[in-house]
């Protein structure tokens, strides 16, 4: 079998001739960019064949190549496959990165502490023959005379019957309960020797498709502790959902189960040697994912989500034990998941209604989750609509030529100069530039557009004569970046293809926002406010984003980011018991509006496929702004 | 139904110019200027029935090479009995030329473009390339050659409109505005229009249709809610419709009729399709084949 070696870091691994160069590259333990899933659409697993051959339709990718590239032995290693011994150079940028996830949550403060896992120190008689009260008998007492809940309400698993005596006994009858409160009744989840009533912990996680945020808590005193966050190791499974799912279809399904549990228990292991903590003390571990990432999680099979009905097995808040979940804490740890609504409206999701308190207020939210997909949700304490839908990759990077997700060296905001068209871009960690991030594309997205460089369909106007308006290879182009000033050698562009795709995005996204209006009978002034809920909403300039009509106008001032509402839903719902208790009862409020069987959406969308909407009294203050700027530009007024 | 608020009528535009007009044709036609839906007030004062005529007819459906014979070698002449002969209240000029491969003969499109226009007194309206490559050049050459004539040049599409723009600013001729089959494409398209400074009554809608039974419901719906949505006062769809229902000498049971019905098959689809486009609200249809005008002139006027 032909051996493969990745330079520059000399990995070397053997594989059956045919094997793909990413498969080989996985086998290798390299972590490649794959936003496309491996099917030689995105064109970010370039690598460069140093020695030997493979077997690659370069013709047919050409458009991913510079002729710099094809002369370095280009190819996409979703594509190549392995003929012989080779060696491969991976160049930094078609490598996962440390990305610029959401770690910093707005509005901890407020979080109400009343944990359902408490610790009880007891001090016990010893037994004798005048009180021959069994051992677990004799906890039980002292838990409810330390406060805690009656002995009949509690549930004790043979586990810990099994050391108990051993416990009570070493420690002289001095020891420390943790009691947890289950869906189903109270649990005696351990008996401690000695005084541990100090280290009580849990455990927030949003187990997001691409990402793992985990923030750890002490349970005594509701302090935060530690956060931690790394890539969903599934990732090399397929990078999308679908991917993923159809990985599990073909009995990858206890892989991925092991993959979910093995990315949280490395952010969990990351937080907790942070805060310096024993990882066996976390006895509550809270879940929000979407509904497919909770199912893999939960090893259930979620195959049946991806064809016609489109039916989960389950939606309603479940907990399992650590052991049971393969969850790096204490082996009696309740661990939680969220409800979910449907397929597409998950846990995440649940937990954004959290994090936004719309469930909790009269004037209606719009809440607005932009990630791998998109969800929407509006409503109030009475009533909740939800829908959900394909946003394409291009607001995350993907099908954009210089795309990249949110790492080092993304432009992550961007300003173009009206008289000169010279960019202003700032990036990621400030580093050279190397590609654009998704809140660099709408800021881009705006300016071009506010510069009279695209119309309204976003085509770029070659007839403006600037050196950064050309002509392209495939499509017209506008160059954000001259190459002398990246990481990468090439000009970085964004193409009419990108702008184009951009809009289809925007446009599923407000189309969407339209479609729930309008069934709650609202119009956009009826919203009380918009609330941006993922990774990208946090970064997104919130003018741009009404620019280029990514959502209903609405006064800025009534637009929050309320960053990653997984995570924070999922700390409110940890803290929070009475809390966590509503959540099933959210989730069965939410009347969830299928898009691909609503006739007015595609009406919707195509409207939307404009700049910012084909409807300009839904934007009077953006129709404003852009009058203003076409005047400076000397364009003729429309108001012809 | 009938409104009689200024604003939420469709806009007239003026095809063709007279001597007084400052053109050289006997007469200008006025389109558009409805309150209501079609038919369902008073009867829209004039329907016009165009004949599209073509400058190289290997490019022309077979079925109406048969029928006009050797006129289709002369584009002056053909343009001569559409209007003489066969009745059209307009020609409508297809530079099939443009089709041929590694096409450069701009002169010749200015020079036809003359001919065409010396040989009959009616408006003409111009089909330019469907060649982005060259559509800036040809529009340019027969809009030029057309000045002061108000022509009605198309086709402006979302992906190809500047050139068109920039061809009717310059000569002051109007606009055909097609979009495939979509109210809010139709919109949009006027707004790129409007934006690059087309004046609103220089436009002409064209919303695209197959053949009667070949997807023509959609095109009736989409011309529906263009009309209903002009009269509701969107003052960016308020423009008058052509339709060109160019697709039906093509269609199958043309193609395979028996040779002795094909002319009627032919003659027949065209008629019922450009009819249902004038039902739907189109104040000018295009048709082909020479005896589908004289057929809609009875029908319109009778």
């Amino acid at each position: 079998m032909p051996t493969v070696t990745f330079l520059p870091g000399y990995r070397k691994v053997t594989v059956p001739e045919g094997t793909t160069l990413l498969d080989a590259a996985r086998a290798a333990g390299l972590s490649m960019n794959v936003v496309c899933g491996g099917q030689g659409k995105c064109g970010k697993c370039l690598v460069f064949i140093k020695e030997g051959t493979v077997t690659f339709d370069r013709e047919k990718y050409r458009r991913f190549f510079s002729n710099d590239e094809i002369a370095r032995g280009a190819c996409l290693a979703c594509q190549a496959t392995v003929v012989g011994d080779i060696q491969v150079n991976v160049p930094a940028e078609s490598l996962i990165q440390e990305q610029k996830i959401l770690v910093e949550v707005p509005g901890l403060e407020g979080i109400p502490f009343n944990p359902a896992v408490r610790k009880y120190e007891v001090r016990l008689e010893p037994p004798s023959l005048d009180d021959t009260t069994p051992d677990l008998t004799r906890v039980l007492e002292g838990i409810e005379l330390q406060g805690g809940p009656p002995p009949t309400s509690i549930y004790a698993p043979l586990d810990v019957l099994c050391y108990l005596p051993l416990v009570l006994r070493r420690s002289g009858w001095h020891a420390t309960a943790t009691v947890a409160l289950a869906p189903v009744g109270y649990r005696l989840s351990s008996v401690d020797e000695g005084n541990t009533t100090g280290r009580l912990y849990g455990a927030a996680v949003d187990l997001g498709t691409t990402t793992v945020v985990v923030y750890l808590w002490s349970l005594v005193d509701g302090r935060i502790l530690a956060t931690a966050s790394n890539y969903n190791r599934q990732i090399s499974c397929g990078e999308d959902i679908l991917s993923r799912v159809n990985f599990s279809r073909k009995s990858g399904l206890s892989r991925l189960q092991q993959l979910a549990a093995e990315s949280i228990n490395e952010a969990l292991t990351t937080a907790a040697d942070a805060a310096g903590i024993d990882r066996e003390e976390i006895f509550e571990v809270m879940i929000a994912g979407n509904t497919v990432m909770t199912h893999l999680f939960l090893g259930i099979d979620p195959a049946y989500m991806i064809a016609e009905p489109y039916i989960p097995v389950v939606r309603r808040m479940l907990s399992t034990g650590a052991g049971q979940s393969g969850i790096a804490a204490h082996k009696n740890a309740e661990v939680y998941t969220f409800p979910a609504v449907s397929n597409f409206i998950g846990g995440d999701i649940i937990a954004d209604i959290l994090a936004t308190g719309m469930a909790e207020r009269e004037e209606p939210t719009l809440m607005v989750d932009i990630g791998t997909n998109f969800e929407a949700v509006l409503g109030n304490s009475d009533w909740m609509l939800s829908c959900a839908g394909a946003a394409g990759p291009a607001l995350e990077g993907g099908e954009v030529l210089f795309g990249m997700r949110a790492n080092p060296g993304a432009i992550e905001r961007a300003r173009i100069d009206a008289e000169t068209l010279a960019p202003t871009c700032s990036t990621i960690n400030g580093a050279r530039p190397r590609g654009i991030c998704g809140s660099g594309l709408i800021d881009l997205l705006a300016e071009l557009f506010r510069a009279c460089v695209i119309d309204r369909t976003g085509r770029i106007n070659l007839e403006i004569g600037h050196p950064r308006v050309r002509k392209g290879q495939y499509y017209p182009e506008f160059v954000v970046v001259w190459k002398k000033e990246t990481s990468l050698g090439k000009d970085i562009v964004i193409t009419e293809n990108d702008i184009r795709n951009l809009i289809m995005s925007k446009a599923a996204i407000h189309g969407a926002c339209m479609t729930l209006l309008d069934a709650a009978g609202l119009m956009p002034g009826d919203i009380g406010r918009v609330c941006f809920a993922g990774a990208f909403g946090n970064y997104l300039n919130k003018e741009n984003a009404i620019t280029i009509g990514l959502i209903p106008e609405i006064s800025l001032e009534r637009v929050e980011n309320i960053g990653n509402g997984a995570i924070t839903g999922a700390n409110i719902a940890l803290l929070d018991r009475k809390r966590r208790k509503e959540l099933d009862a959210i989730a069965r409020k939410i009347t969830y509006i299928e898009l691909n069987a609503e006739p007015s959406f595609m009406d919707r969308y195509t409207s939307s496929c404009f700049l910012p909407h084909t409807d300009f009294t839904l934007f009077p203050h953006v129709q404003q702004t852009l009058e203003a700027c076409r005047a400076r530009q000397g364009v003729r007024s429309w108001q012809a | 139904m009938e409104s009689n608020d200024e604003r939420l009528a469709i806009r007239e535009v003026r095809l063709g110019a007279t001597r007084a007009e400052g053109g050289t044709r006997e007469v200008s036609y006025a389109i558009g200027g409805e309150r209501d839906l079609p038919f369902s007030g008073k009867r829209p004062e004039r329907l016009l029935v165009a004949l599209e005529i073509c400058d190289d007819p290997q490019f022309w459906p077979p079925v109406v090479r048969d029928y006009v014979g050797d006129l289709a070698n002369d584009t002056a002449e053909w343009a001569r009995a559409a209007e003489r002969t066969y009745g059209a209240d307009l020609v409508r000029l297809n530079f099939t030329s443009t089709k041929q491969r590694g096409f450069d003969a701009f002169g010749a499109i200015a020079a036809t473009t003359e001919e065409v226009l010396a040989a009959t007194a009616r408006p003409l309206i111009v089909e330019g390339s469907n060649e982005p490559e060259l559509d800036s050049e040809v529009f340019r050459r027969s809009g030029e050659a057309g000045e002061g004539e108000r022509l009605l040049l198309g086709t402006a599409e979302a992906d190809r409109y500047r050139s068109v723009a920039a061809a009717a600013l310059a000569y002051g001729h109007a606009v055909i505005a097609q979009s495939p089959i979509d109210v809010n494409l139709a919109k949009q398209l006027n707004i790129l229009l409007r934006e690059t400074g087309v004046p609103q009554d220089r436009i002409v809608i064209d919303p695209y249709t197959g053949a009667l039974g070949y997807g023509f419901e959609y095109t009736y719906s989409v011309m529906e809610r263009i009309r209903l949505a002009a009269l509701a006062g969107d003052a960016d769809l308020a423009m008058p419709m052509i339709s060109a229902p160019t697709d039906t000498l093509s269609i199958r049971e043309v193609r395979e009729a028996a040779p002795a019905d094909r002319e009627a098959m032919a003659v027949a689809w065209e008629f019922y399709t450009a009819y249902a486009a004038v039902v739907a609200g189109a104040s000018i249809v295009c048709v082909r084949h020479p005896l589908t005008v004289a057929r809609l002139k009875t029908a319109l006027e009778g």
